[in-house]
């Protein structure tokens, strides 16, 4: 198991590192921020696999929001903010999902926490099995601490409110870095 | 030893990333692959060692990880004013202070 994630993480972060698109070096990102939570979730730190996804799944709305802003995805030259002239652009389109991956990414965590909670309850009733005792109660594992802890659910719905706001606000960016950048920078003089 | 794969490789990706990028955002990815690197070191070394426990790691790769949050914070920030000041976000053009 170890070798897999290895190879698929090493593979992952050559393309964030060497990737020419700016768009698919943040996937590629994102992809090695994932496969470091299965790692940590491999050798038994629950925690961090949390910790690491919930930041890994943030930074790359971040970073596909200000590359957006930056021009690395979208020339804001050519008027970013309108929504007419996003949807004329291909790569426009991929702002739009930013809402949408907060949205599944939420669903996906609360997903996880449910199948957890599950697990437990099976194992409650000593009807252990379903879920497995090494595999997939990695998964469990991962429900139980979030069982556990209810500060952690609440920082997982907390993150998913986060992305989807922050994918919002992505989409309908100030108007006054565009501005500044269609100017050609602005002097502080 | 198979442990210290991953972590070798995350940190040859970002070297190489902040050596060979000249943006702010691509430098910030590879500053956010070596801080992933040295977590997996920190995590992967509490395995099957008496001395230095798995939680110890654990405590360390999450110290690690908070700090790289910061840093991407404070990057972000940066270049946003970069962006604002000059238009664009090329490292290669900040020579201000040249001379």
């Amino acid at each position: 198991m170890i070798w897999v994630l290895s190879a698929l993480l090493g593979v992952a972060s050559m393309f964030a590192a060497l990737g020419r698109s700016f768009t698919s070096a943040v996937l590629a990102l994102w992809c090695v921020n994932l496969l470091f939570g299965c790692i940590a979730l491999h050798f038994g730190a629950e925690f961090i696999t949390l910790l690491v996804w919930v930041l890994g799944s943030s930074s790359t709305v971040a970073f596909l929001a200000y590359g957006s802003t930056f021009g690395e995805i979208l020339d804001p030259s050519e008027g970013a903010s309108s929504r007419r002239a996003r949807a004329a652009h291909p790569r426009g389109k991929l702002a739009a999902f930013l809402p949408v991956g907060g949205l599944l990414v939420s669903v996906a965590l609360g997903w996880t926490f449910l199948l957890g909670v599950n697990g437990l309850g099976l194992q409650k009733h000593g009807a252990e099995g379903t879920l497995g005792k090494s595999g997939a109660s990695a998964v469990a594992r991962l429900g139980e601490a979030l069982a556990n802890g209810p500060m952690l659910a609440l920082l997982m719905v907390g993150v998913g409110t986060f992305l989807t706001i922050v994918g919002v606000g992505a989409i309908s960016r100030p108007r006054v870095l565009k501005r500044a950048a269609a100017q050609g920078g602005v002097s502080e003089s | 030893m198979i442990y210290y794969m991953p972590v070798a490789m995350l940190a040859v990706s970002g070297l190489l990333c902040v050596l060979l990028r000249a943006g702010v955002l691509r430098l910030l990815v590879g500053i956010q692959l070596l801080s992933l690197s040295a977590a997996l070191a920190f995590l992967v070394s509490g395995i099957g060692s008496d001395s230095f426990p798995v939680s110890s790691g654990e405590a360390y790769a999450v110290v690690i990880l908070l700090a790289g949050l910061a840093q991407f914070g404070i990057g972000l920030g940066l270049s946003t004013r970069l962006f604002y000041l000059r238009g664009n976000v090329d490292l290669s053009e900040i020579e201000n202070l040249k001379n």
